[in-house]
């Protein structure tokens, strides 16, 4: 049969037409998902690789210092640069000044070392005058920073319009005249953070699985009606808004709130427990907005595994706990896995509850994001910070792709 | 391999009740003796409670009243995993994600058994299903007809003592469930084990054992041998769900000549064996085999007769069957052998046909 059917192939015409069916059926398909594609480009592909564009780009003072700029494009650093680059900054921040450009430039240099704003706007208030005599020292009159080879570094990498330095602040370090260093420790904020989001992710993803995993267990494992009405104490708060979730918690975790009064009146504590504006609110918090993804996504797994295997494993000879773990606990790891995916990828960028129930000082990365971009209003590092949020979640996305398979993702 | 052993029974059910609901019994008074080495079927319609005895052997399910014996130890508080008992599921139960070796090492590593005798135990294990080379496989590259070898091999290899198969091979097809049989049958004989096999399938349960409790609304309707099931039906549900049977239903006035003597509602009046427990008065069933019965007026010696009119005749290669209307004994059925140089009538004929007192058997219309 196979040889026959080598020696005669399918003639030519009936490919064609078959190949031809083929495209119409794909370009058909394609036709059903495009409203959905654009979509998808217009208001999500499109703002975050705007966003994400940001990080590498720094507009702001090569546009409103353009001569400066070009002057120290060949500055080499050893020494000052040669006066005509300080007659450029008096033109450039006069003309910026004019056009209204000069405090997103200061801003922007604001980021290498604070104090650079506060020393434009200074200089621009005082501004020397060419004609009357050399620019240079005029400079170092109003403030000796002019007269130090760093600040015009500073301006020189302010000035590029590609730069690496958002990035390299995302994570604590800085291209200074003698290569790449760490900020001194005070001044480090984002690897701590990157780490705590992680600590905290885990932790709640820990928690959801201990606590989400025995209610899955329970819904697959009761009789349906029974089961039905289980799993409308799962959905309920599902649908119910973040935000009333969230804040329902400041009425339970007050210091006069009603987890406080019960461990008084049970004469556990003395003084109200700190519950909320720290890690344990966001803890708590968040495991409960986040738990219904554990449960849902391990109860899609154990609904389709049979009773009859850990039967068959007692009928063997095993103990029911024994039977548990060796047989149905190994079934569930599809689901254990796309519930810790799930939690943990969601946790790693959550906004609203830490936002609300956490402390300073204990942010998680997005709350730094939202910090730079609305109060800061500077965009370039929330790109950056947002880049690594990014990498990090499909870094674990790789890591759960390896273990368990995207296609085993499945919800309720 | 006999049933009926002197010695104390291998297992014995007695007046074993099940509720599941409080309301309506599952199993009513059970009463079973299982000897050592039998292989016992149940068989009965869907619903009959086949599984839940075997489940109440097992030890998933706890009787609601009566006691349970194996080997002369009570089992009602004995879990599940203590009992010793293989157990093979309709539908394999292997475990996914262990490979074949795994499967059938369980039983093996749940109690302890060295690694290197795991591995020896399972090799031979594997021998005897003839899948030698497959044990690093996973249960969801065999076919049906492997895995439920593999099945088998698991609850054979902690050679227990008693294996309990809940309708093994209902979803293999037909070829393939009668190549298991023979492989089950071939294990049977070969390990001595004690088996317990549930089936719908009457075919599979007079085939394969030694003998077969027949299951009908929670009750035993009758045990014993394929023959006697065949040839002495102890009731109307047994002979009609064993076989082709003709049922003509009636009451008993009497007995001769130690046959009963059954009346229709219409006034005819037939002979045959008479059923244990049959008195005067009681309603019954004569039941009467298809293949019993001889297009012939016959000779009158010990025979009953009956005409009728040909309504249809299917010729079925290796027999014929008529149907016949008749008046009083309504639909009948006859299965002539190819054999016979009968000159068989036409379609719509008139025909006499008879059969001897002793080819059939008036037993009880009531079931247990
Ligand atoms: N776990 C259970 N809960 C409630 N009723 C059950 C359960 N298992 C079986 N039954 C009922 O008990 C009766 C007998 O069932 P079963 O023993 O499975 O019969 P069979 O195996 O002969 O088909 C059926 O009416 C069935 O609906
Ligand atoms: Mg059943």
């Amino acid at each position: 049969m196979a040889a026959g059917a080598e020696a005669d192939p399918m003639p030519r015409a009936g490919r064609d037409a078959y190949r031809a069916a083929r495209r119409k059926e794909a370009m058909r398909s394609l036709a059903f998902a495009l409203p959905l594609l654009v979509f998808l480009v217009a208001v999500f592909l499109y703002p975050i690789g705007a966003l994400l564009l940001r990080s590498v780009q720094s507009e702001d003072v090569a546009a409103a210092l353009p001569r400066v700029s070009a002057g120290l494009a060949a500055w080499s650093g050893a020494a000052l640069p040669p006066s005509p680059v300080f007659e450029a900054l008096a033109a450039d921040i006069a003309a910026a000044q004019e056009r209204g450009t000069l405090v997103s430039a200061a801003r922007r240099l604001n980021t290498y070392e604070p104090g650079f704003r506060s020393l434009i706007l200074k200089t621009a208030r005082r501004l020397p005058d060419p004609a009357a005599g050399p620019v240079a020292p005029a400079f170092v009159a109003i403030d000796p920073r002019w007269g130090e080879t760093e600040t015009w570094h500073f301006i020189q990498r302010a000035s590029a319009r590609i730069t690496p330095d958002y990035l390299l602040a995302a994570i604590d370090l800085r291209a200074g005249p003698r290569g790449l260093s760490e900020l001194p420790p005070d001044q480090r904020i984002y690897q701590a953070a990157f780490a705590r989001t992680f600590l905290i992710s885990g932790t709640v993803t820990l928690l959801c699985l201990i606590l989400g995993y025995p209610v899955a267990y329970l819904l697959a494992t009761l009789p349906p009606r029974q089961s039905n009405r289980l799993m409308i104490f799962v959905i309920v708060p599902f649908w119910t808004s973040l935000l009333v979730r969230t804040t329902a918690w400041y009425v339970l975790l007050q210091p006069n709130g009603v987890v406080n009064a019960l461990l008084a009146q049970a004469g556990l504590t003395r003084e109200p427990l700190a519950l909320m504006f720290n890690r344990t609110g966001v803890l708590v918090g968040m495991t409960h907005v986040l738990l219904p993804f554990m449960i849902l996504a391990n109860y899609a797994v154990m609904r389709g595994i049979s009773p009859s295997y850990q039967r068959a494993a007692v009928s063997l000879g095993a103990h029911p706990a024994i039977a548990f773990l060796r047989v149905y606990v190994p079934q569930t790891l599809p689901g254990i896995g796309t519930g810790t995916f799930l939690v943990f990828v969601l946790a790693i960028g959550y906004y609203i509850t830490p936002a609300l129930l956490g402390g300073g000082g204990d942010e998680m990365i997005s709350q730094l994001i939202a910090f730079q971009m609305d109060r800061q209003l500077n965009w370039g590092l929330a790109g950056a910070l947002s880049v690594y949020l990014v990498l990090l979640t499909l870094a674990v996305y790789f890591v759960f792709n390896h273990f368990v398979g995207v296609d085993r993702l499945r919800l309720g | 391999m006999a049933a009926s052993g002197a010695s104390e029974p291998f297992v014995t059910f007695s007046r074993i009740r099940k509720t599941y609901d409080g309301e309506s019994y599952v199993i009513r008074d059970l009463n079973l003796e299982i000897a050592e080495g039998e292989f016992l079927s149940l068989l009965g319609p869907s619903g009959s409670g086949k599984t839940t005895t075997l489940m109440l052997l097992a030890g998933f399910e706890s009787p609601s009243g009566g006691t349970i014996t194996l080997n002369g130890r009570t089992l009602n508080e004995l879990p599940p995993h203590k009992r010793d008992i293989g157990m093979v599921f309709q539908n394999y139960a292997l475990f996914p994600h262990m490979t074949v070796a795994e499967n059938i090492a369980f039983p093996l590593s749940v109690r302890g058994v060295a690694k290197a005798e795991q591995r020896e135990r399972v090799a031979r294990a594997l021998d005897m299903i003839e899948l030698g080379r497959l044990g690093g496989r996973k249960p969801s590259q065999l076919s049906g007809g492997q895995q439920q070898r593999v099945a088998l091999a698991r609850a054979l290899v902690f050679e227990p003592r008693l294996v309990l198969m809940d309708e093994p091979l209902g979803a293999l097809d037909k070829a393939l469930r009668e190549t298991m049989q023979y492989e089950i049958k071939r294990l049977h004989r070969r390990l001595g084990v004690t088996i317990v096999y549930v089936t719908h399938d009457q075919g599979e349960a007079l085939t394969m054992s030694d003998r077969v409790a027949v299951f009908e609304g929670g009750a035993i309707q009758q045990i014993a041998s394929p023959t006697s099931l065949y040839e002495d039906p102890e009731n109307a549900f047994v002979a009609d769900f064993i076989g082709e049977n003709n049922g003509l239903a009636g009451q008993v006035v009497g007995f001769d000549d130690g046959y009963a003597v059954l009346t229709l509602p219409g006034g005819r009046t037939f002979k045959g064996r008479a059923g244990g427990t049959l008195k005067p008065g009681d309603a019954a069933v004569l039941a009467l085999r298809p293949e019993r019965v001889t297009v012939d007026p016959g000779d009158g010696e010990a025979q009953n007769r009956l005409s009728g009119t040909v309504e249809e005749i299917i010729y079925c290669g290796d027999h014929r069957r008529i149907h016949l209307a008749t008046g009083q004994a309504g639909h009948f059925v006859i299965k002539v052998p190819n054999t016979q140089r009968t000159i068989l009538p036409a379609n719509g004929e008139p025909v006499d046909v008879s059969w001897r007192y002793d080819d059939c058997k008036i037993v009880d219309a009531r079931s247990a």
